[in-house]
């Protein structure tokens, strides 16, 4: 499944590549047809996870294989995250309806529906 | 760019907007004092070491007295704070409606939640930065001493999420803290440089990367949203 489509919804131009959801849910392996996206995958987990050790080893891998600017702004874009993560958790919001309406059948097969339970909100 | 030990440097654009977060924190809130809101980030950094939080999660907590055990913690902040910051530190992803009724129930203002949660949030935000590249987290500053404000917006609107949002905002997530504008202030400036908050927003990575990062951190903090 394209990641492009989330990006096109939610923020106009469509600039990117189509990518395999699974990728980005950890259900899939490889690249998810993103430059480097099986490693940034496991960068943005392992940050996920605070599990520093093997961010230290991935950071210097990333240095190596794709630049120091591009490490860090994938652990940039993944510490956003961790925390705009938190936000979203912490005050229930539910999906933005357009997102809602277009994805429905997308969370069922990707598995995220599952990160809802009915407890969430009741 | 690269420091000792395989350490990174963060950018002058984000480095400076990282350490104006911890100062903006130190400030006096809406809330919570700038005494308060350093002791909310003590807090967020405490919590991975957590005896109570290794021990239980958070539907066991609210299943058991435990025993008349406390989050660790170093008594400057409400016991009922100091769960709320470590639930949301540490089980992020399996917050509930219940969980949030608890806290507000043991006596907690919706308004000071919400600043708790920006404030949370945003340290969250410069301690995953600072650690990710390989550097200390930054020092606390001194808090900053003052009355808090008690500002509240009443330009909000119930959206079915546990808390108003604010009416105004293109996505739920740029309204969410919209019942106390300064919490919503200061959370989006930590993270805007994470994301493309801006038209002029770039990144040395592609937007297909970008998009995959920020979806797989997502998925690993079990986030709905």
């Amino acid at each position: 499944m394209a990641l492009r489509e989330s990006v096109r919804t939610r923020h106009g131009a469509d600039t990117s590549t189509a990518a395999d959801l699974d990728i980005a849910t950890g259900r899939g392996r490889g690249t998810g047809h993103v430059r480097h996206g099986a490693f940034l995958a496991n960068l943005a987990e392992a940050v996920a996870d605070w599990r520093w050790d093997e961010v230290a080893s991935l950071r210097r891998q990333g240095t190596a294989e794709l630049g120091a600017a591009q490490t860090t702004d994938a652990i940039l874009v993944a510490s956003g995250f961790n925390g705009i993560t938190r936000v979203a958790d912490a005050i229930g919001i539910r999906p933005d309806p357009w997102t809602a309406q277009a994805s429905v059948e997308l969370r069922a097969r990707h598995g995220i529906d599952s990160f809802a339970p009915a407890a969430k909100w009741s | 760019m690269t420091g000792s030990g395989g350490a990174l440097a963060a950018g002058d654009t984000t480095a400076a907007a990282h350490r104006a977060t911890l100062q903006a924190i130190a400030e006096p809130g809406a809330w919570w004092s700038g005494e308060d809101r350093v002791a909310i980030v003590r807090a967020a950094r405490a919590a991975p070491s957590c005896a109570l939080c290794s021990d239980t999660d958070i539907a066991a907590r609210l299943e058991s007295d435990r025993a008349g055990r406390e989050h660790d913690n170093d008594g400057t902040l409400p016991p009922i704070a100091v769960e709320a910051v470590h639930g949301i530190r540490n089980d992020s992803g399996r917050l509930t409606r219940r969980w949030f009724d608890h806290v507000i129930d043991m006596g907690m203002l919706p308004e000071s939640y919400v600043e708790l949660v920006a404030v949370t949030a945003s340290s969250i935000i410069v301690d995953t930065f600072a650690k990710g590249i390989g550097a200390e987290p930054y020092p606390l500053p001194d808090a900053v001493p003052g009355e808090p404000s008690l500002e509240r917006s009443n330009d909000v609107v119930d959206a079915d999420a546990w808390l108003p949002l604010a009416r105004e905002g293109r996505a739920n997530i740029l309204r969410s803290l919209g019942l106390v504008p300064n919490a919503s202030k200061l959370f989006f400036q930590a993270f805007e440089s994470s994301y493309y908050m801006q038209p002029d927003s770039r990144f040395s990575l592609d937007r297909s990367q970008v998009e995959l990062v920020a979806a797989r951190v997502s998925a690993a903090n079990e986030c709905f949203y």
